[in-house]
């Protein structure tokens, strides 16, 4: 079973790179280096790879932080603390795409309620075009996405498991509540950290339901990811081009995510 | 002794008279009994998504089990997307298997592989009789025609078809007088003339709102097809005499180029750039006034918006041309069931209750004459495409890599109208990007 579903898939596809494709059959690796060659030097191929790598350190570090922040806040609620967890828990149960089709609503510019309340309230200078301008696409993405893809509920669990006892002995030594969060809270969440900054990492290097929903990678390719790029592809028959791009994709996914699980166990054996 | 013989031979061949009539009464069944017999087995049929409701699947397999008892008809739908195509033509190649005896949707420069590795089987011998190519809309059966040898020129059949044009709001189009008396939107000489239309629209006030003037189409799914259609209305052609398309085409740049200046004026908006589906639902919510696709829309978004025909087309300024796309009827040469899905297919062309059906409810066009024909003639939209499909027209480009062809088109559009780039940068990138492109076209090798 392994070795059909996952093995044979596997080792077809990267022999593929090598080779000629057409619907009729393989010239199996009649291309030598070709498509690497081809994909290293097609500049929508280098949009996608820096779309790709800003919306990653972006995303991750907002969302990051964003999650660290509310699971904090929520971590001293002692009142109505149900229904604010309730409240991060909604992005994982509204399905994926449904939540972006309502973020097309929300953002379209002539009818989106967005660009509606920015009018009523006197910021009409600030009603733009969210999603079909090249300047604002990429922070509309990063937006959208914290909602559907935040860490929210994975670090919220992380933070309610540390012990109260020890921030109940960091108040009677007269600890002030930063130093509680840097001398207990960081290094108790540590190993939630390093595993959920990895998840987001490859996540935020995987985007691709939300492109396919919103922007369809434009305007001008200005939301291109590189998985979009190898659908884009896909749909214009160039498989052997698409497995190439989706091979070079996983080579820097998986270098990325061990980058990151590396450097927090450097830190860890630092500390 | 004579009169005798006369007598009996009389008898005799009169015996055999009736002998023979009842002989010949007593013969097996005549050929048509045999062909009702012969309907019969399983197939399925594998339909694009929306088309399913859009060209009355269900009804027409009902009706079809219904008249032949002994046929079952298995309904199956795939995407519209290249990935899906890639798979189902994968399966027909190296595995000489299909999942499906017939298919429906898909347009010609999505199929242009399966007809150049000539995957598909050819509809020549049953183009006779209510099938002649004369009974069909020639502008819907040239996208389909194939220059190949003899009998196999139709790899595929168009099932239902659209034009391109500009549908506006006439209630709108009233406020600015730009209607003529029946009603109609007065057809505009010049991109100048639309330009003044759409900046008009979007600075007045219109029933009590303020409204987009007009959306273009600049994704993928329309945004290739309008500029074919700009360049045929005023060139006739789009194509150079060896194939190529004719990037350097002067109505090409001119329309490239108001496309940008009616966003930069703020007389239209961008809505399709990143979402195909945006003109067509910003007009139905009444929020645009003039939008720039399929001739689908005028019946569809009339539809939504409550107003029979309140949504009406005009042409692109020239001499009145434009491109006519189908979606394709075929059946793959590996089909298990060829017999039966020819016989489906036949009965769903013909149908009134799949083609004209789909033309009252959602616009999409009859490919035939005759149902064409039972269309209400005074409906004014029905009645311009009539008139437009009687002019010059063309159909998509077909190459081998057309789909990434209609991809650089787009990046490169979009690039330009955001200020990426300027007209002369567009329009020698994208001659850059064919040149790279195997431009392979269906038809004799």
């Amino acid at each position: 079973m392994l070795l059909a579903f996952i093995a044979y898939p596997i080792v077809y596809s990267f022999f593929l790179t090598f080779s000629r494709f057409t619907i009729r059959d393989v010239k199996w690796f009649a291309a030598g280096l070709d498509n690497y060659r081809g994909v290293i030097v097609d500049p929508d191929f280098l949009t996608a790879l820096s779309f790709t790598l800003s919306y990653t350190v972006v995303w991750v570090a907002l969302s990051m932080g964003c999650a660290l922040l509310v699971g904090v806040l929520l971590q001293q609620v002692r009142v109505g603390s149900t229904f604010f967890r309730g409240m991060l828990f909604l992005p994982t149960v509204v399905p994926v795409t449904m939540g972006f089709l309502m973020f097309q609503w929300i953002l379209d510019p002539a009818n989106g309620i967005l660009n509606y309340v920015l009018k009523e309230i006197g910021l009409g200078g600030l009603a733009l075009n969210w999603l079909s301008d090249r300047g604002t696409v990429f922070g509309s993405m990063v937006a959208v996405t914290l909602w559907g893809f935040g860490p929210w509920i994975l670090l919220l669990a992380g933070l309610l498991a540390i012990p109260k006892e020890l921030y109940e002995a960091a108040r009677v030594d007269g600890a002030s509540p930063a130093r509680e969060f840097l001398y207990i809270t960081l290094p108790q969440l540590r190993p939630t950290l390093m595993v959920v900054t990895t998840l987001q990492v490859i996540a935020g290097l995987k985007i691709f339901v939300p492109i396919y929903v919103l922007t369809s990678g434009g305007p001008a390719n200005a939301s291109l990811s590189l998985y979009f790029l190898v659908f884009q592809k896909i749909n214009q028959y160039k498989l052997a081009y698409a497995t190439t791009v989706g091979w070079v994709f996983t080579a820097i996914v998986t270098a990325v995510a061990i980058a990151t699980a590396m450097a927090f166990r450097v830190r860890r054996d630092d500390a | 002794m004579k009169c005798h013989s006369v007598v009996t031979w009389s008898v005799a061949a009169a015996v055999g008279l009736v002998l023979l009539i009842a002989g010949v009464a007593l013969l097996p069944s005549p050929p048509a009994a045999t062909a009702q017999e012969e309907l019969s087995g399983n197939m399925a049929v594998s339909v694009e998504a929306w088309m399913v409701d859009k060209y009355n699947m269900k009804d027409l397999i009902a009706r079809f089990e219904q008249a032949h008892p002994k046929a079952k008809v298995k309904l199956l739908t795939h995407e519209g997307l290249g990935a899906a195509y890639q798979r189902v033509f994968l399966e027909w190649a190296q595995t000489n298997k299909s999942t499906a005896d017939l298919y429906f949707g898909g347009l010609v420069s999505q199929l242009t592989i399966p007809m150049i590795d000539d995957l598909l089987l050819p509809w020549d011998d049953m183009m006779t009789g209510e099938l002649a190519p004369d009974k069909w809309i020639k502008a819907f059966l040239q996208s389909a025609w194939v220059a190949g040898p003899k009998g196999s020129n139709y790899p595929t059949l168009p099932g239902l078809g659209e034009t391109m044009n500009f549908q506006a709001n006439t209630d709108y189009l009233k406020v600015i007088e730009s209607t003529d008396a029946q009603g109609n939107p007065i057809q505009p000489a010049s991109y100048k003339q639309i330009m003044d239309m759409a900046c008009k629209l979007a600075a007045t006030p219109i029933q009590g709102k303020k409204i987009t003037g007009f959306e273009g189409e600049y994704g993928l799914n329309f945004a290739p097809d309008t500029w074919t259609a700009a360049v045929v209305a005023a060139e006739g052609t789009y194509l150079l005499p060896d194939g190529r398309v004719n990037w350097d085409s002067k109505a090409g740049r001119e329309w490239i180029a108001w496309q940008k200046e009616v966003v930069d004026k703020k007389c239209g908006g961008t809505l399709t750039f990143t979402d195909n589906n945006g003109a067509r639902n910003g007009q139905q919510a009444g929020q645009i006034a003039v939008i720039n696709a399929s001739n689908s829309r005028s019946t569809e978004n009339s539809n939504a918006l409550g107003k029979k025909n309140v949504v009406r087309m005009f042409g692109y300024p020239g001499k009145g041309g434009t491109i006519a796309f189908s979606h394709q009827i075929y059946i793959p040469r590996v089909a298990a069931n060829a017999k039966l899905a020819r016989a489906f297919a036949r009965e769903a062309i013909l149908a009134r209750h799949g083609q004209t059906w789909s033309a009252e409810k959602f616009g999409k066009m009859p490919t035939l004459w005759a149902n064409y024909d039972a269309l209400p003639k005074d409906d004014p939209n029905f009645a311009f495409v009539r008139r437009e499909l009687s002019g010059p027209s063309m159909g998509q480009w077909r190459y081998r890599d057309g789909q990434a062809l209609r991809q650089a088109y787009v990046d490169n559009l979009q690039k330009y109208m955001t200020g990426g780039q300027t007209l002369d940068q567009t329009i020698a990138a994208l001659k850059a990007a064919q040149a790279k492109l195997d431009l392979t076209v269906p038809g004799k090798k």
